[in-house]
Formats: structure tokens, C-alpha cells, sequence
């Protein structure tokens, strides 16, 4: 029984994630960053075309806004070329990219609280166009509606959290890093991810929680 | 017991749900959960909300042209702004550094090299200075020997430089003007105006034009001497400009305690 029942939560857990990126070896990416050291642009576009989408797909989910996360893609890659001298031959590339990645949108986060008051609505209606496939199956409109409205809430529990907390979270359970490669891509220690991410998911569940009883009691 | 253990794991259980937790701890949580309808009711509640997570925020599902576009910007701007590694040398505060001590060494150099070097011609505001040394003007003319005769003999010879240069350049307007109490020059107040100068320089440039000319027999020794007149004096203008120095060489009426002196020692010599 217990079994049984850590293998379903377990399963479900391990099959919401997104699938990885078959992305290059460590080899592939030391031979070349060493060329794009040596200002051969063509090996500098190449480690683009292999990891754009993961630093995308990072910086959409922690921003949740389209331009904002173009625009902190070309930073994190600007970065990049500007601070190639100071990769170590040894480290792992893509820990430093996705450091440098999170460091770009929390950047962009904060300059985006200084100037507005964190439109929600405008990042609603940017995730709108990626709907569920759940949403999408939906046959009934009331419980489509309802379905994305509860969407709509969480990525706004999502945008609420820390940032140290939502960038714990968005690797953990959304690009479906490993604690430890959490760790070295924030550059902490693993005790600190695992922290990080329970304080986070029972802050999404505290939050989902509330509105549910809201909604509730306004039924 | 099992309340214990209800509050140990319960902040375990977000984490029991994801998978990580250590393997005892997983093992212990599990079978903590198969008999504790609380905290599988909760662990049942983090996996709903995680996966609501994982739904509400699906990989984003952008075109080819979106990521073209990035990599276009990218490479762009590292064009534009050679952020390529060639520039890296020019990105080194030690060669900024480096570059500004040369720059400074070679400066000292070059103002030690031509501070020691004296001009033996001045070109001061495109206007060349009018100089002799004194062999010149005593081959010019032998009468540029008599404003020396006042001088005693045993005189080292002076080393060439400005104060044997007989110079005469009219003073640029904004240098500032003299006037003149015997050899004591003192500043004149600014209203005072460049024609007073002039005026006050016209003897000079007279005695000039004399000595530059060969026929010029009323300013030799002998001929001031003739004249009366038992000194030459030497009047030196120093303005604004450290290389425009103005000598005036005249004649001055004896004084009258140099004549009283002059007649004791004629008196002196009698006795």
C-alpha cells in the first residue's frame, strides 16, 4: 500500500515534468566555448542554437511575459560572450549559462516592480496563448474557464514568490533540474535548494488553498 | 506517536512528493503515509498544486522565427560594439595604464630635453626676435664696445644669453607695461595705455636704429664721452614674456654726488 502509493505520487510527479533538451555533452560545449573565445562567432551561435531554448523557456517562466523574455535572452547571451574569458575550462558550461540566465531575470524583475506595479493582468494574458493541453481537452466552457482561471492564479503565486524561491522552484519542478544541478546552477548547497523549493511549493498550495476558499464562499 | 511523527514529516511532504528526500527519509514518509490519512490527504494536495504548476506553466511554444530574431540581435550587437574577444586586449586597465605612464614618461623627456636646450633664436607670437651678440655689433659698429668701457676690465666675459643680447621687439598688447625710475621698473596701473609705452620705447628705438647702422659716430664712447656724458646706462624692460627682454643702453647725465665724488678724488689726487 504505502508502496504503492509513493510510486503514484512519484509518477505523476516525474511525468508533469517537461521532457529535457537532448542537449550537447560537456566536450561538445568546452570545444566550443574555446572557439568562441578565440572570437569565432560561428562556435558562439552554435552554443546559442543548442541552449536557446532551455534559456528561454527559463526566463518566459520566471518572467511570464514574452518580450521580457527575449529581451533577458539577448542580455543572458550578451553576457555571456562579454564574460567568456572568465569560464573555467572544467566547470559545467550550462550550470553558468543558467546561472547567468536567473541572475538576468531576477534583474529584470526588479526593474520591472521599480517601474510598474507587476502588471499580472498583461502576464495573464501572455500565457494565455500556451494553454494546457488539460484547458484545451476541456469540454465543458464552464469548467475550461474555471480551469484557466486557476492557471491564471497560480503563475500569479508563481510571480509572487522570492526570487531566490522561484527560481528555485521553476528548476526544480519546471525544467526538471535535479537538486543538486539546482544547486550548482544557483550556486548553493542542495540543503538550501531543498529548502527553498518546500517553502515555495507550500506557498503556491497556501495560495491555491486561499483562493479555492474564496471562491468557495463566494459561491 | 503518530502525532510526532505527523508534525516531523509533515514539512517533509512537499518535498517527499518531488522525490527529494534522502532514501530513509523517503522510506520512513512512505510508510508514515500509508497509515496517516492526514498527511496523505496533504501530500495529496502538494501533488494537485504541483501539477497545476507544472500545467499553468507549460514549455513555451515560441516559432523559429522568435529565436532566429534573438540570435540575430545577439550576434548583431556584438558586431556593433566588438565585444568579440580581439578586443579583449583593449578591455585591460593595465594597458590604459601602461600607455598613459609612457605617455607621461615620454612628456617629462621631451620637457627636460628642450628646457635645457636655450634657443639661440627666439620666435615668439610668429615675430622673430632682433638679436646680436656683442662680437657682431662691435663688427658692426665699434660703438657697441663703448656702453662696455664702464664695465671693469677684470669682468669675467658674460656666457651669451639674453643680458648680453641687445633685443628690441614692441611689447604685445596684452603684456603688461612699465615705467621706469632710473634701473627700478615698476608695473604700471592697467589703465595706462600701450602708447605710453611706445612713447616711453622711442628713445630705445632710436638708439637701435643707431647702432644697428654702421655711421652711427654719436653713440660710440668716445662720442658719449665727447658729449659729456661718463656713463652709459643699461636699463633692462623684462616683460610679460620670459623670452622678450628689452635693453635699453643710454647715456646718463653724471650725478651729482658721482661728480662730488669724482671731484674729492680729483682732490684726493692733488693732495
Amino acid at each position: 500500500m504505502a508502496a504503492e502509493l509513493a510510486h503514484i505520487f512519484l509518477t505523476d510527479a516525474q511525468e508533469l515534468l517537461p521532457p529535457v533538451c537532448a542537449e550537447e555533452n560537456t566536450d561538445f560545449f568546452a570545444a566550443l566555448v574555446s572557439r568562441a573565445r578565440a572570437g569565432d562567432e560561428i562556435a558562439f551561435e552554435r552554443i546559442m542554437l543548442a541552449t536557446e531554448q532551455r534559456v528561454v523557456s527559463i526566463a518566459w517562466r520566471m518572467l511570464g511575459d514574452r518580450d521580457d523574455a527575449r529581451e533577458a535572452t539577448q542580455e543572458v547571451y550578451l553576457r555571456v560572450f562579454k564574460y567568456l574569458k572568465r569560464f573555467r575550462a572544467g566547470e559545467d558550461f550550462r550550470a553558468w549559462l543558467y546561472r547567468i540566465t536567473v541572475n538576468v531575470c531576477n534583474d529584470f524583475a526588479r526593474k520591472r516592480k521599480a517601474n510598474t506595479a507587476a502588471s499580472f493582468e498583461e502576464s495573464e494574458f501572455d500565457w494565455e496563448g500556451q494553454g494546457s493541453d488539460a484547458a484545451r481537452r476541456a469540454a465543458d466552457p464552464e469548467g475550461r474557464a474555471l480551469h484557466e482561471q486557476q492557471l491564471a492564479l497560480v503563475r500569479r503565486a508563481l510571480q509572487a514568490l522570492p526570487a531566490k524561491e522561484r527560481a528555485a522552484l521553476v528548476l526544480r519542478d519546471l525544467e526538471g533540474f535535479s537538486t543538486e544541478e539546482v544547486a550548482s546552477t544557483l550556486g548553493s548547497r542542495p540543503v538550501t535548494v531543498r529548502s527553498q523549493v518546500s517553502s515555495a511549493r507550500a506557498k503556491i498550495k497556501t495560495y491555491c488553498d486561499k483562493l479555492a476558499r474564496k471562491r468557495g464562499t463566494s459561491r | 506517536m503518530r502525532i510526532q511523527n505527523c508534525q516531523r514529516l509533515s514539512p517533509l511532504i512537499s518535498l517527499y512528493v518531488a522525490g527529494d528526500l534522502p532514501d530513509a527519509s523517503q522510506r520512513e514518509a512512505t510508510a508514515h503515509l500509508a497509515i496517516c490519512e492526514a498527511c496523505r490527504q496533504l501530500a495529496e494536495e502538494f501533488s494537485a498544486s504541483t501539477s497545476l504548476l507544472v500545467q499553468a506553466c507549460p514549455p513555451p511554444e515560441f516559432d523559429a522565427e522568435f529565436y532566429a530574431g534573438i540570435r540575430n540581435a545577439v550576434l548583431g550587437e556584438i558586431s556593433s560594439n566588438r565585444r568579440l574577444p580581439k578586443a579583449w586586449f583593449f578591455q585591460r586597465p593595465w594597458v590604459y595604464a601602461t600607455s598613459f605612464a609612457a605617455v607621461a614618461i615620454a612628456a617629462l623627456l621631451l620637457v627636460q630635453y628642450f628646457g635645457s636646450k636655450r634657443p639661440t633664436t627666439n620666435n615668439v607670437a610668429g615675430k622673430k626676435l632682433v638679436q646680436s651678440t656683442p662680437e657682431a655689433i662691435a663688427a658692426a659698429s665699434p660703438a657697441i664696445s663703448a656702453p662696455q668701457a664702464p664695465r671693469k676690465s677684470e669682468d669675467p666675459p658674460a656666457a651669451p644669453g639674453v643680458h648680453d643680447n641687445l633685443s628690441y621687439v614692441l611689447p604685445r598688447k596684452s603684456s603688461k607695461e612699465f615705467k621706469t625710475r632710473g634701473n627700478r621698473f615698476e608695473p604700471l596701473a592697467t589703465a595706462q595705455s600701450d602708447l605710453n609705452l611706445s612713447a616711453q620705447l622711442a628713445p630705445a628705438k632710436e638708439f637701435l636704429t643707431a647702432v644697428q647702422s654702421p655711421p652711427a659716430e654719436t653713440l660710440t664712447a668716445a662720442s658719449l664721452a665727447s658729449a659729456g656724458t661718463a656713463q652709459v646706462s643699461r636699463i633692462e624692460i623684462q616683460t610679460s614674456d620670459p623670452n622678450i627682454r628689452i635693453i635699453w643702453l643710454t647715456a646718463s647725465e653724471p650725478s651729482p654726488s658721482e661728480n662730488t665724488n669724482q671731484d674729492q678724488d680729483k682732490h684726493g689726487d692733488r693732495k
